[in-house]
C-alpha cells in the first residue's frame, strides 16, 4: 500500500527552532545592546529584505537575478528624490510605498520583455546585471547640478543624493521620526512580514507552480500554466521587496550612491543567499545578517579584505556545500540530534524496496534489449 | 532519397471510426530546423477515441510530431487542427487548456518535489481544493502507482517515474493524450502491466496516440499503425498489414 501523508512528519525541526530563535533573539535586541548596535542591526535587516526578494526568486522560481541592486537603486532613489522634495511626516510612508511600488514596475517591465522574449536562465542573470550597470554608469554622469536635478533633489552624480529625510510617521500634530529603537522595530516588522509571506507561499498553489517551473518550464506549460506570466509576476514581486529595501537603506543612511548598483553591490546579496541556502528562508535571513556583521566588522577593523572572504565563502559553499551552509547545518542538525531527541525513528522504507525492485527490472531489461 | 510512400499520404481513417470525427488533423506541416528538414510534410489524423501507434526509425520525426501537437516548437508550414479549431499558433499553455496532455520522452517530473506535489501541481490548474487529494489517490490508483507519495520522485523506480508522469498527465482529464516512449526503461513485466493501462484508458474513451521503438509493447496495444520516415507518412495500416509491408520491413532493417 502507498504510504500518503503530504506533508514532513513532524513540525520540530532544526529549521523552525531557529526561526524561533532568531525572531525572539532580534525582538529582544535592543533591550540588550547599545543603541549603535541597533542602529547597525536595522541596517542588516534593511539588506535582508533584499535576500528575501533572491530567495522568491531564484531560490523558489530559479530566476538567477544578478540585478537585485538595480530595483534597491531605484528604491532608494525615488524615495529619496519624493522625501526632498516633499518632506513631512504626514507623507512620509506614502513614498515608502510609491518608491517600492516604482521598483516593483521596473521589474514587472523588465520581466515582461526578458521572459515574453524567452531570455531565461544565464541569459537572464546577465541581462538583470546589465540594467543594474546601465543604472550605475547612468547615475555616475549626473554630477551637473544643473542638467540632473528633479525639484529640489540632485542626483548628484558619483557623490550620490543627500540629505534624505528619514522615514516618518504623522496623523496631524501629531509625529514621529523612525530613528534609533523606532526604526529597527519598523524595519522588523517589515523583515517579519515579508519572511512570513515567503514561507507560506511556498506552500500555496501559486508557489508549487514556482518551484515546478524552476525545475522544468516545459513541462509545467503542459499542465496548462502560462509560466512567462507567472515569471514575470514574480520577478515583479522580488523588484518590489528589493525596492523596498532600499528605501529602508536610504531612509537609515539618509544618503544614496550610484554605488549600490555597483558590480560589487550586485553580487553581495547572491553570495548572502546561496551561503545560507537559497531556498529556505530561514537559512538566507540567517546567513544575511551574519555575513553583513562579519563585512561590516572587517570593514570597521580596516581591513581591505571583506570582499575577498566574501567570495571565498561563494566559491566554498559552491564546491561543498551546493545547497548552502546553513541548510546543510539544519539537515546535520536534524538527523543527529532533533530526530533522535523525538525518538523520530526512519519510517519502513517501501522507496528503498521499490528502488531495489527498479534496479533488477532496468538490469532486466538492458538484458532484454 | 525518401523511398515512394507505399499508400497514399492522405489516408482515409474512416475504415476505422466510421462513426467519430476527427480529435487531431496534421494538414501538411513540415518543420525545418535551420537549413535540416526534419519533418518533410505529414498528414494525418486521430479519430475521437482512437489508439493510434506512431512507430519509425530513429530520426523520423516522431518526437517532433509531439513537439508541435503540444506547441513546443511552431510548425515550418502546415495547420494543426484540434476539435474542429485550429491550434497551429496557439501558446502551450493554451492547448493544455484545450485538451491536449503528454507524457515527454525525456522524464518531466519535478524532481525536487515529492510525488504528491508532482501530482498536485499537474492537477490543481483543473480540480477544485477540496477533491484535489482524492482525485490524486484516484490517479495513482488507477496508474499502479505503489511509491512513496511524500518523498523526493528523484528516488522513485524506472517504471513509477513513468506511472507517475502518465497520471500526471491523465490530471487534466484531457481529451487526447500523448505518449511518447511510455516504456523507457522498463522490464517486460513493467512494460505489459503500461499496456493493460494504455488499454484501459483507451476504453475509456481518451484518445491516445503512442510514440514507441518496443514493438512487443506495440503488437500488444495496436490498433492502428503509421509508420514514420524521414519525416513523412510512409505506411499505415493494421499491425498484420505493417509487419506484413516489405517496404516496412526493409527501412527498420536500414536497406533505404
Amino acid at each position: 500500500m502507498r504510504a500518503f501523508d503530504t506533508r514532513k512528519a513532524t513540525a520540530v525541526s532544526t529549521e523552525n527552532i531557529s526561526t524561533v530563535v532568531l525572531f525572539t533573539v532580534l525582538l529582544a535586541y535592543p533591550l540588550a545592546f547599545g543603541s549603535f548596535a541597533v542602529l547597525n542591526l536595522s541596517y542588516f535587516l534593511s539588506f535582508t529584505i533584499m535576500s528575501l526578494s533572491l530567495t522568491l526568486i531564484w531560490g523558489y522560481a530559479g530566476i538567477f537575478s544578478m540585478g537585485q541592486p538595480a530595483f534597491f537603486g531605484i528604491g532608494a532613489y525615488v524615495y529619496g528624490i519624493l522625501a526632498i522634495n516633499y518632506p513631512g511626516a504626514s507623507v512620509s510612508l506614502l513614498w515608502l510605498l510609491v518608491a517600492t511600488v516604482v521598483a516593483g514596475i521596473a521589474a514587472l517591465a523588465l520581466g515582461y520583455f526578458m521572459f515574453y522574449g524567452g531570455v531565461n536562465d544565464v541569459f537572464a542573470s546577465l541581462t538583470t546585471w546589465a540594467v543594474a550597470l546601465v543604472g550605475l554608469t547612468f547615475l555616475n554622469q549626473t554630477a551637473n547640478e544643473a542638467r540632473w536635478h528633479v525639484g529640489d533633489a540632485l542626483l548628484g552624480g558619483f557623490n550620490g543624493m543627500r540629505p534624505i529625510p528619514s522615514l516618518s510617521v504623522g496623523f496631524g500634530d501629531w509625529s514621529v521620526v523612525l530613528f534609533g529603537t523606532n526604526f529597527y522595530y519598523f524595519v522588523l516588522g517589515l523583515f517579519l512580514a515579508t519572511f512570513v509571506a515567503i514561507r507560506i507561499v511556498r506552500r500555496t498553489r501559486w508557489g508549487y507552480v514556482l518551484v515546478a517551473l524552476q525545475d522544468n518550464r516545459e513541462r509545467t506549460k503542459t499542465f496548462g500554466y502560462h509560466v512567462c506570466r507567472r515569471q514575470m509576476i514574480v520577478f515583479g514581486i522580488g523588484g518590489a521587496l528589493a525596492g523596498l529595501s532600499g528605501v529602508l537603506y536610504a531612509s537609515w543612511s539618509n544618503f544614496v550612491a550610484p554605488d549600490v548598483m555597483s558590480i560589487t553591490a550586485c553580487t553581495l546579496p547572491i553570495v548572502l543567499v546561496a551561503a545560507g541556502g537559497r531556498k529556505n528562508v530561514t537559512a538566507t535571513s540567517i546567513s544575511s545578517i551574519l555575513l553583513m556583521y562579519l563585512m561590516f566588522k572587517l570593514s570597521a577593523s580596516g581591513t581591505e579584505w571583506a570582499f575577498v572572504i566574501l567570495g571565498l565563502v561563494l566559491v566554498l559553499v559552491v564546491l561543498f556545500v551546493p545547497n548552502g551552509i546553513i541548510v546543510a547545518l539544519f539537515d546535520a542538525l536534524d538527523a543527529h540530534v532533533v530526530k533522535p531527541l523525538l525518538g523520530v525513528r526512519r519510517r519502513p522504507s517501501q522507496v528503498s524496496e521499490t528502488a531495489v525492485e527498479g534496479t533488477k527490472e532496468v538490469a532486466d531489461a538492458s538484458r532484454g534489449h | 532519397m525518401p523511398p515512394a510512400v507505399t499508400e497514399p499520404a492522405h489516408k482515409d481513417t474512416s475504415r476505422y471510426f466510421a462513426e467519430t470525427g476527427p480529435l487531431l488533423e496534421m494538414k501538411d506541416v513540415t518543420k525545418s530546423f535551420g537549413g535540416l528538414k526534419v519533418i518533410t510534410g505529414i498528414n494525418f489524423s486521430v479519430a475521437k477515441g482512437e489508439l493510434l501507434c506512431l512507430i519509425g526509425p530513429n530520426g523520423a520525426g516522431k518526437s517532433t510530431i509531439f513537439k508541435m501537437i503540444i506547441g513546443e516548437y511552431p510548425p515550418t508550414s502546415g495547420k494543426i487542427i484540434f476539435n474542429n479549431r485550429e491550434i497551429t499558433k496557439l501558446p502551450m499553455h493554451r492547448r493544455a487548456e484545450a485538451g491536449i496532455s503528454i507524457k515527454m520522452q525525456i522524464p518531466g517530473i519535478f524532481a525536487e518535489m515529492t510525488a504528491y506535489d508532482n501530482m498536485r501541481v499537474a492537477l490543481q490548474y483543473r480540480v477544485p481544493r477540496d477533491q484535489l487529494k482524492d482525485e490524486i489517490e484516484r490517479l495513482l490508483d488507477k496508474v499502479g502507482f505503489t511509491g512513496d507519495t511524500s518523498r523526493e520522485v528523484k528516488n522513485l523506480s524506472h517504471g513509477e517515474i513513468q506511472w507517475l508522469e502518465i497520471a500526471m498527465a491523465l490530471g487534466s482529464r484531457p481529451s487526447l493524450l500523448l505518449l511518447d516512449e511510455p516504456t523507457a526503461g522498463m522490464g517486460p513485466n513493467e512494460t505489459e502491466k503500461t499496456a493493460e493501462l494504455v488499454l484501459a484508458l483507451n476504453a475509456e474513451g481518451v484518445t491516445t496516440v503512442v510514440v514507441e521503438h518496443d514493438m512487443a509493447f506495440i503488437r500488444q496495444i495496436a490498433k492502428r499503425v503509421i509508420v514514420l520516415h524521414y519525416g513523412t507518412v510512409f505506411a499505415e495500416g493494421t499491425m498484420e498489414e505493417i509487419e506484413a509491408n516489405e517496404d516496412v520491413v526493409r527501412i527498420y532493417l536500414g536497406e533505404l
